[in-house]
């Protein structure tokens, strides 16, 4: 079927609804990197066998994750009439009595989290309504809106992630999807929508947190016949997986932001950048492509507005640097993904010299709601200088590793502790990282800063993408610097001289520490090749590269002096 | 259109398309590099270029062979800042290739002694003229760099023989670490199982792997090596439509 209008949309949308709340028992099941790890895809087809056997007329969907990472596998079940359950670390043993319980009309309790009566549609404001009451025997299950996990998150860009089928068009409009593109193709000019985004202050999420309307103004007025937009979906930073899970959990909201952004800054074709060796989410994304354009949502004359757009899927051959905007684009070209001097913009000459506008994919999946609910909404959340919320993937030593999206603002010490359950029992605190590679370690005593582009910044780290990991005492501080010297030497593309030698230098003399030759004038030795790789390298990934050695520098300098002096490793794990 | 800008202090005029390396060459006043050639569009490789560009209040580090000139900018092209950060890259070029003659006397200029690094032998710099030379100015793109971060090197398409090496030469003669060779033979021949096959008089450019047969001149139709185009790459001029087809003599 092919949407022209909004009737169109909206039979689209009430497809979707019968699937959300079916007449018959709907049974999500997450399977999202996290959850497959955890064994999902035997949960999934246990559940198939042992409703069958029980034969209990129920849809089995495969949803992404919500974030629950601690607890996978997830299986939520809506019965109609009754509150969303969700439960946690599902086996293949607790499936029978599980169905069982569903066929008799009483749910079990083991494994049972949360129960959702409603839940707000952040994309409309509405309420989605599971039941108006709560039976007596789930009273005393906690309401997910009232959990500790729940109660400080925001969910704007993980709207959908972990609730809809991300394969489904029609459960993604159900729950309000493209009605923002309708909005913005029917009753906005691109110049209104740019101005949306602008009053919005959102910012680039990729890790800078460039102004978003002003990078597409700039785009839009700049000279050229073709113009392209890009979504960045290349994630490299080690131990964090958040793109790749929002991807496979809610595809069409990157869609809906990328054809809004094509409209406003006046281009007909976008182009998605994949990490290679992503296959579920290229799968998914490609499967939203394709519904999309047999949806007539992608292609000509897109909701009967004579705007046109085409979105390609792209997949890199891999790389960290490929995160780069012109290393990017050139890996997009086809050419080697090295990264060229910036001095002229790539809002001017980008992608084969054409104005081009990349975003990430989370910024991308802020567009639809920023549009949707105005931008004085957007600008309430947050702080000041940064708006919105952030989506944070927590891991390292915390009690229940997971993927949260919360305000601008919240402090880290609140996500450590109320999110991710805090330290285990037995450690301490000691240090933690926000923003990836290309972000400083912060120690235990700065754990009071909020999450917010500037504050981040100051302290001598980076919001970056958002993965956070925390670290205790088996820390050490040597290590870890020496550990992430070691990716970026093996990630750089080697083209230019401070980042190719200069890294490699560094490591070398951080290894001589961690094997107890090294001497005092090492320390300064570090920070001069930091000084030169910060200010000469090429492009970020050689400026940055020194954060993680000039932030333990200035925050553990005495844990450096113990494994120099006394040549020893405090945390015990450099092997002197 | 002409932009005025401050060079070190003096204020000088030039042309909008320039670089500052260029307004600050003809002004006299010397910048190292190692991966800029007149003829070729700039690297940004070797990063010695950089200098200090303030504009608006705000003073950043930025590499002057690619730096368009602006209006209003001031350029410092040997702060303190400037020539610590040359010397540091200079110093990790030293210990990379301490038996290359240009890194030597650019490290004796700036006073870098013995590295604190490790030393390596490496004979090529990686500054990308050879491959940069082949593919922009020859247009044979016969070899490339090959792998990525400190394994990179310049290397035959597949670590194999560069098929498309047309035997210009100009790799060999833009190459500042002179680490590339070549040599011309009468008599150049293959082995394999059949036996030797000949080729007769050929170019041989070792470290490509690049064995090229002289060409027959069309005027005369004696075999002759291939010229040296750098003599126009360093005038900026193209090379003539029939430049390796006619030798020397019959030129």
């Amino acid at each position: 079927m092919k949407v022209k209008s909004i009737r169109d949309l909206n039979k689209l949308k009430r497809e979707g609804e019968n699937r959300l709340l079916p007449r018959c028992v709907r049974i999500q099941v997450g399977m999202a990197p996290c959850a497959l790890a955890k064994g999902a895809k035997g949960v999934l087809s246990t559940l198939q066998k042992e409703l069958d056997k029980q034969s209990l007329d129920a849809t089995l969907v495969p949803v992404g994750c919500i974030g629950i990472c601690y607890a996978e596998p997830l299986v939520e079940v809506i019965m109609p009439g009754k509150p969303k359950l969700t439960y946690g670390k599902v086996t293949a043993e607790t499936i029978p009595s599980l169905v069982k319980g569903l066929a008799k009309g009483k749910p079990v309790k083991k494994n049972l989290l949360y129960r959702t009566n409603a839940e707000e549609l952040i994309i409309n404001g509405k309420t989605l309504t599971y039941a108006a009451k709560t039976p007596s025997d789930l009273k005393k299950t906690p309401a997910a809106q009232d959990a500790a996990f729940f109660l400080p998150q925001v969910r704007i860009t993980l709207r959908n992630a972990g609730l809809i089928d991300p394969e489904s068009i029609e459960e993604y409009c159900a729950r309000d999807g493209y009605a923002a593109l309708h909005k913005a193709l029917t009753k906005m000019t691109p110049e209104q929508v740019i101005d949306v985004v602008t009053k919005s202050n959102l910012r680039g999420r990729g890790g800078g947190g460039f102004p978003t309307g002003l990078k597409w103004k700039t785009c839009r007025e700049a000279k050229g016949k073709k113009k392209y937009v890009l979504c960045n979906c290349s994630e490299g930073d080690p131990g964090i997986g958040m793109h790749k899970s929002l991807i496979e959990s809610d595809p069409h909201s990157i869609l809906e932001g990328l054809i809004i952004g094509g409209y406003a800054i006046g281009a007909r074709e976008g182009y998605i950048y994949l990490h290679h060796g992503n296959a579920p989410a290229k799968e998914k994304l490609q499967t939203a492509i394709d519904r999309a354009t047999a949806c007539g949502l992608l292609g000509t004359d897109i909701l009967g507005s004579g705007f046109t757009f085409t979105v390609t899927l792209k997949e890199g051959a891999g790389g960290y640097v490929c995160g780069e905007s012109t290393a990017l684009m050139a890996s997009l070209e086809g050419r080697a993904g090295e990264p060229r001097p910036k001095y002229i913009h790539t809002a001017e000459k980008g992608l084969w010299e054409s104005p081009t506008n990349l975003n990430n994919v989370e910024t991308w999946c802020n567009v639809p709601a920023i549009i949707s609910r105005g931008a004085a909404w957007y600008a309430k959340i947050g702080t000041e200088k940064s708006k919105g919320t952030k989506v944070i993937s927590l891991s390292g030593a915390v009690n229940r590793p997971c993927l949260v999206e919360v305000p601008m603002g919240t402090p880290l010490k609140k996500i450590i502790t109320t999110l991710g359950g805090g330290v285990p029992r037995g450690s301490k605190l000691k240090a933690i990282q926000v923003g990836g590679p290309p972000a400083g370690i912060l120690p235990a005593a700065m754990a009071d800063l909020p999450i917010d582009f500037d504050a981040l910044y100051s302290a001598g780290s980076l919001l970056g993408s958002g993965g956070m990991i925390v670290m205790d005492e088996t820390t050490c501080m040597v290590d870890i610097a020496r550990y992430f010297l070691t990716f970026l030497e093996d990630e750089s593309c080697g083209r230019c001289v401070p980042c190719r030698e200069g890294i490699k230098r560094m490591k070398e003399v951080l290894e001589g520490i961690t094997k107890a030759i090294g001497k005092e004038e090492d320390l300064s030795l570090l920070e001069e090749l930091s000084r030169c790789l910060a200010q000469a390298s090429l492009c970020d990934l050689g400026k940055s590269a020194p954060a993680t050695v000039l932030s333990t520098l200035r925050h553990f300098r005495d844990e450096y002096l113990t494994h120099i002096n006394q040549e020893v490793c405090p945390a015990k794990r450099c092997t002197m | 259109m002409m932009v005025t800008l401050t060079l070190d202090g003096k204020k000088v005029e030039a042309d909008r398309h320039t670089t500052i390396l260029q307004a600050a060459r003809k002004e006299g006043i010397v910048i190292p590099t190692l991966c800029s050639h007149e003829g070729l569009s700039p690297l940004g490789n070797c990063r010695l270029c950089v200098v200090e560009v303030a504009k608006n209040g705000r003073t950043k580090v930025v590499t002057s062979c690619n730096y368009p000139v602006e209006e209003g900018l001031t350029v410092t092209t040997a702060s303190e800042t400037i020539i610590a950060i040359r010397k540091t890259i200079i110093e990790l070029l030293a210990a990379r290739s301490p038996n290359v003659k240009i890194v030597r006397e650019l490290a004796d200029q700036m006073g870098v002694t013995i590295p604190r690094f490790t030393l390596e032998n490496e004979k090529c710099i990686l500054c990308g003229l050879c491959v940069h030379v082949c593919s922009e100015y020859i247009g044979a793109h016969a070899i490339t760099f090959s792998s990525h971060g400190t394994g990179k090197e310049v290397a035959a398409p597949l670590y194999r023989s560069a098929k498309d090496c047309i035997g210009c030469g100009a790799c060999v003669e833009i190459c500042p670490a002179q680490c590339i060779t070549m040599q011309d033979t009468k008599e150049a021949g293959t082995y394999s199982p059949r036996g030797k096959e000949d080729v007769g008089p050929a170019r041989l450019i070792h470290n490509w792997n690049a064995r090229v047969a002289w060409k027959a001149c069309t005027t005369c139709g004696n075999p002759f090596p291939p010229p040296s185009p750098v003599a126009y790459l360093e005038k900026g001029q193209p090379l003539p439509k029939d430049f390796f087809h006619i030798c020397e003599t019959c030129r």
